[in-house]
């Protein structure tokens, strides 16, 4: 499965918040670094279908995502910045009605949902209206929405803000737990949530690759390399803020 | 979980949703019982006493309204009115006759055609003598229609030269002779007909009220609390799930109306019944229209059309919604658009500002009254009854309004 991001530009009111972006995507851990204001929210906005391209087009298998309609959102799991829910739906109540939006079947929907919800530490709170969860606890329900329906591309941004340094351990696990077939794409500014688990790291500035390599070592070192002349605080250990 | 009612459950969950539909009810009881006008509050003092009376009365005079019928009724109204009994005495009668004479009346009129003056006020104000009185209104329904349909027939001659004026006058007549010449119209009590009709005019408002609440955010909803992203992306998270919301949308605003109009028939049935659909609907006053319909056919149609304008007022709700970000100018442009028939626009206002007023969903959700006037279009060379031409663009406009919200939705694009 490839998906391919051929000479994307998306503009607003006259600024290019991604500009001219060419980008092969195979199967395998993807991290996507990146200031605030870089592009990488709204690329992934583009590759999940809810932004049109100003220029430019995006393909799954050679195919214009946009002409897939249904086709090609059945195998994608999206995880937005920030994301909104349903105050007086329980955790069970969401993972059912996001179960039905991808078009699981009932019984396979609520096994799922127990599941994920299981694994990610929710299960005795299940029942709880989401009005009541804590920012951490909303994360982990939208951790778990998206891996519903064993998505083949798994786009996650910033899927760690609100997670304790305990929670965020565990989400890498679960990452690297995951099916070697499917085509993960994590943006973030947080160099710690790429680091040792993404098969390669592509780091985004002012709407562009400016880097594009595997993992490394010295991943942090190589980020501030391309955030020398920026804000001070880009330098600070695990945030590039 | 099925779709349309994972969204039913999104509208119904709002507590606010729940509140206002609590209100409706309770104001939609408060408003039967208190309700005055002719139609006798439950609540109202003697109100089961005069109901009563009513049923009684028509009990009495029931009966289909042919030249017996009115010979009988008349000739008994008469007997009453010229009763010695039922009269003031000779002194008092020489007064009204002099009083009648300085207004220019001939004493030989006066004793051929003002007979009623002499009669006692404890008469006049008798239950005895007042139940005649709808009965001898009854008597000239066949010639009120006849006189309607050349009244209309004039005016459309005169207001409109050619084949037009002709079409619409011919038409009228037409209209109008079948209920003069071919229709039995029946006399009996219907209360309980009136009322409920009457219930419709006015429930109607807190029931839209009710939609608005419930549907203002079926779509910007989504945009204002960033739950957009998640659905657009998934599978069914275009058309499939715009649909369900649609059906969910219909349903809520269906529902709602069921049981609003199933209480008040309960509460009709308690304190009115339901006796008298046989009985004539015209009152050639306010209910002026040429269908040849008793009081139950009436409240039938009112009753189907004040659902289609459920159906029409919800569809227009959500395709609102579906153009705006957040749930506040929805619901202020949904309201404004509620309140737009209560504007009198005055006779003067242009045709085709009284045509779309018409349509617009608050008169169309009262049911009865679309059907009270006289209504003709001339279209395509021919004259054709308004009102089919009003809900069939009703109907129309319904499905259009869906179908936008729809396509709306599935192309919005997902900024900050």
């Amino acid at each position: 499965m490839e998906l391919r991001i051929s000479n994307v530009t998306k503009t607003y009111k006259g600024k290019r918040a991604v500009d001219s972006f060419d980008l092969e995507l195979g199967e395998g851990l993807h991290g996507l670094l990146g200031a605030n204001g870089s592009g990488k929210t709204t690329l992934m906005r583009m590759i999940c279908g809810l932004l049109r391209p100003t220029e430019g087009v995006i393909t799954i298998d050679g195919v214009d995502i946009a002409q897939a309609g249904e086709g090609y959102r059945e195998y994608l799991g999206y995880l937005p910045q920030h994301f909104g829910y349903y105050p007086n739906f329980s955790a069970m109540d969401f993972m059912t009605y996001m179960a039905a939006l991808k078009g699981l079947p009932k019984t396979i929907a609520m096994e799922r949902s127990e599941s994920l919800l299981d694994e990610l530490g929710l299960y005795a709170v299940r029942k709880k209206k989401l009005k009541t969860y804590s920012g951490g606890m909303l994360q982990r329900v939208g951790i778990a929405q998206a891996l519903l329906g064993n998505p083949k591309i798994l786009v996650l941004d910033e899927p760690t803000a609100g997670l304790d340094p305990k929670e965020r351990v565990r989400f890498r696990q679960l990452l690297t737990s995951l099916e070697k077939d499917k085509i993960i794409i994590l943006s973030t500014h947080i160099v710690s949530d790429v680091e040792k688990i993404a098969d390669d790291v592509i780091i985004m500035k002012e709407g562009g690759i400016v880097y594009r390599g595997p993992q490394t070592d010295n991943l942090e070192d190589l980020y501030l390399h391309f955030f020398r002349d920026g804000n001070p605080e880009d330098g600070m250990r695990g945030d590039l803020k | 979980m099925n779709l349309t009612r994972a969204e039913l459950k999104k509208i119904m969950r709002s507590p606010i949703t729940i509140a206002a539909f609590v209100i409706v009810m309770a104001l939609n009881v408060v408003t039967f019982m208190a309700t005055g006008n002719s139609y006798y509050a439950p609540a109202g003092e003697d109100s089961a006493e005069h109901i009563r009376q009513a049923k009684e009365n028509g009990a009495y005079f029931k009966g289909a309204i042919t030249d017996e019928w009115c010979d009988r009724y008349k000739a008994e109204a008469d007997a009453m009115r010229n009763d010695p009994e039922n009269m003031v005495d000779d002194s008092e009668k020489q007064v009204i006759i002099e009083e009648l004479k300085k207004q220019g009346y001939t004493e030989e009129y006066i004793l051929e055609n003002l007979r009623t003056h002499f009669l006692k006020e404890e008469f006049l104000l008798s239950e005895e003598y007042n139940r005649y009185e709808p009965v001898e209104f009854s008597m000239s329904f066949y010639e009120s229609a006849e006189n309607l349909g050349k009244s209309f027939a004039e005016y459309y001659l005169s207001s409109y030269p050619g084949s037009k004026g002709e079409a619409l006058a011919t038409k009228a007549e037409a209209d109008y002779g079948r209920l003069a010449d071919n229709y039995t119209a029946y006399y009996n009590y219907d209360l309980g007909y009136q009322r409920m009709e009457n219930m419709l005019l006015s429930y109607y408002y807190t029931l839209a009220v009710l939609m608005v609440v419930g549907l203002a955010g079926i779509f910007c909803g989504e945009y204002s609390r960033k739950t957009d992203a998640l659905i657009l992306s998934a599978k069914y998270g275009r058309h499939k799930i715009a649909f369900a919301k649609i059906k969910a949308g219909i349903i809520f605003s269906a529902a709602a109306w069921v049981v609003l109009t199933a209480v008040n028939l309960i509460m009709t049935t308690v304190y009115f019944g339901w006796e008298g659909s046989e009985a004539y609907w015209q009152d050639w006053l306010i209910k002026i229209s040429p269908f040849c319909w008793n009081s139950g056919m009436a409240l039938a149609a009112a009753l189907a059309t004040s659902l289609l304008g459920t159906i029409f007022f919800a569809a227009l709700v959500m395709a609102i919604s579906a153009l705006f970000r957040a749930p506040a100018p929805a619901m202020l442009i949904s309201f404004a658009l509620l309140l737009i028939p209560s504007i009198d626009l005055g006779e003067n206002a242009p045709a085709i500002v009284s045509a779309v007023n018409t349509c617009m969903p608050a008169t169309i959700m009262r049911g009865g009254p679309i059907w009270y006037r006289y209504m003709s279009v001339y279209a395509f060379g021919r004259a054709v009854t308004g009102q089919y031409i009003v809900l069939s663009v009703i109907a129309a406009v319904t499905v259009l309004a869906a179908g936008a919200a729809v396509r709306r939705f599935t192309r919005h694009q997902v900024q900050n």
